[in-house]
């Protein structure tokens, strides 16, 4: 049977390309973030060329992944996160794209791998950091004092707090991540399972690899919604700030 | 320096991964270049969506509610003018049906006065014939009494110079009798 992890092999297409010392060669994973990107564009782009008053097919579909994303970030994260909403959208349909595009036969699944979803977390993490304390200053610290918490459990609380806030970036990383490749593995141990047991007992995990691709698409479209409504959430800490 | 120290704590793992069957997620050498890809990736497609898509979204979004509450606008104000007019009607019709009932009721009244009022001429002027008619057959009655005594008396004078006795009977006293005879008579057929 072939080796399930096979599929995350990240493998440099074309020349060694490095910057500095660093080594940043294109990969088959570059190839997909990159496809990813002109599918999302070129989509974007070309049905939102003619704004209708009464929309196209097309131009449905955007104002609808559109409309989602709006309403999704006022219901959490309120007004005040107006100004956030093209990141939202941007991280809501990059994720999306990255798991559906993987969910292709032999392509690759850029969201399966820990680095690229902690990066997009971190960036995160750091961001929302960033805007908690520049729009409360040192009351953003706040956050980590519960109201209505005894005094004498409060340092133990705290350090909770902290900790939790802290492990953020990484929860939401791999939540991600490890949803992706167990889903991708799942498949493909299936997938074996059909090719091993042949034509007489291939039909069960045929039918089992049917029903997990099924699985997989739902989990691809609600990965990437957990993943944009956490970041809102996060962003509503920063924002509003009541805890 | 960074990539040393990546390198360094993640040894293991990348040991691990080395091996067959281990993740190759979990192999630093390939991080860098996913980073790399990754933030230039998402910064053109964040760009993208930052400058063309999302004014363009925003805009037709925006363009069609605005349409749309225009649209509403107008309804409601049409709906209040239909409700102001439906009202005018009602009342308009209410006042008609009012009116209609104080002109039968005034049609009514004054065909009353009208009609009592030529009863009673009409009354009166049956009353003034009869007293009339009455007056007129006194006279002709009391005309009548006075021609015929008299032709009573003429007859009873010729009748008696005919027989030639004339000179034997009073003149006055005829007259006396048939005055008395037709009185009489009269009284009779009073």
């Amino acid at each position: 049977m072939a080796n399930p992890m096979q599929q995350f092999e990240v493998k440099t297409i074309g020349p060694k390309i490095e910057i500095g010392n660093f080594d940043v060669s294109f990969t088959n994973s570059s190839l997909f973030m990159v496809i990813t990107v002109v599918i999302i564009s070129m989509f974007f782009v070309i049905s939102t060329q003619k704004k209708s008053l009464v929309p196209s097919r097309l131009q449905l579909l955007s104002e609808m992944a559109y409309e989602f994303v709006a309403k999704m970030i006022a219901e959490t994260a309120g007004s005040k996160a107006r100004p956030f909403f093209p990141f939202i959208l941007t991280l809501f349909l990059f994720i999306l794209f990255s798991n559906m595009i993987g969910m292709i036969p032999y392509s690759f699944t850029t969201t399966s791998h820990i680095i690229v979803t902690f990066t997009l977390a971190f960036f995160i993490f750091i961001g929302v950091t960033v805007i908690g304390f520049v729009k409360h200053g040192l009351g953003y610290l706040k956050l980590f004092v519960p109201s209505g918490v005894p005094i004498v459990l409060l340092p133990i609380i705290v350090v909770i707090e902290i900790i939790s806030y802290l492990s953020r970036p990484i929860s939401l990383s791999v939540r991600l991540f490890a949803n992706m490749m167990a889903g991708h593995t799942m498949l493909k141990v299936f997938g074996g399972f059909v090719i091993s047991l042949g034509l007489v007992g291939g039909w069960l995990p045929l039918g089992f690899s049917v029903a997990l691709t099924g699985l997989e698409i739902l989990v691809a479209f609600l990965q990437a919604y957990v993943f944009a409504i956490l970041t809102c959430i996060y962003l509503n800490d920063a924002i509003n700030l009541h805890h | 320096m960074f990539r040393s120290l990546l390198i360094i704590f993640f040894s293991s793992t990348a040991a691990y991964a080395a091996e067959d069957g281990g993740m190759p997620q979990l192999d630093p050498e390939s991080w860098l270049p996913q980073i790399f890809w990754l933030i230039i990736t998402f910064g053109i497609l964040y760009y993208v969506i930052l400058k063309i898509v999302f004014p363009r979204l925003s805009e037709s979004i925006e363009q069609r509610n605005d349409y749309v509450s225009d649209l509403i606008d107008e309804a409601k104000k049409l709906s209040e003018q239909t409700e102001q007019i439906n009202k005018e009607y009602n009342d308009f019709i209410l006042k008609s049906k009012n009116d209609a009932k104080e002109i039968i009721q005034n049609g009514k009244n004054n065909f009353q006065t009208e009609f009592d009022k030529k009863k009673t001429q009409l009354n009166e002027k049956i009353n003034n014939i009869s007293k009339k008619s009455e007056e007129e057959i006194k006279i002709f009655k009391n005309n009548s009494i006075n021609q015929i005594n008299i032709i009573a008396y003429q007859v009873t004078n010729d009748l008696l110079t005919e027989l030639s006795l004339i000179n034997d009977v009073d003149k006055n006293k005829i007259q006396e009798k048939i005055d008395e005879i037709s009185k009489k008579k009269i009284g009779d057929l009073n």
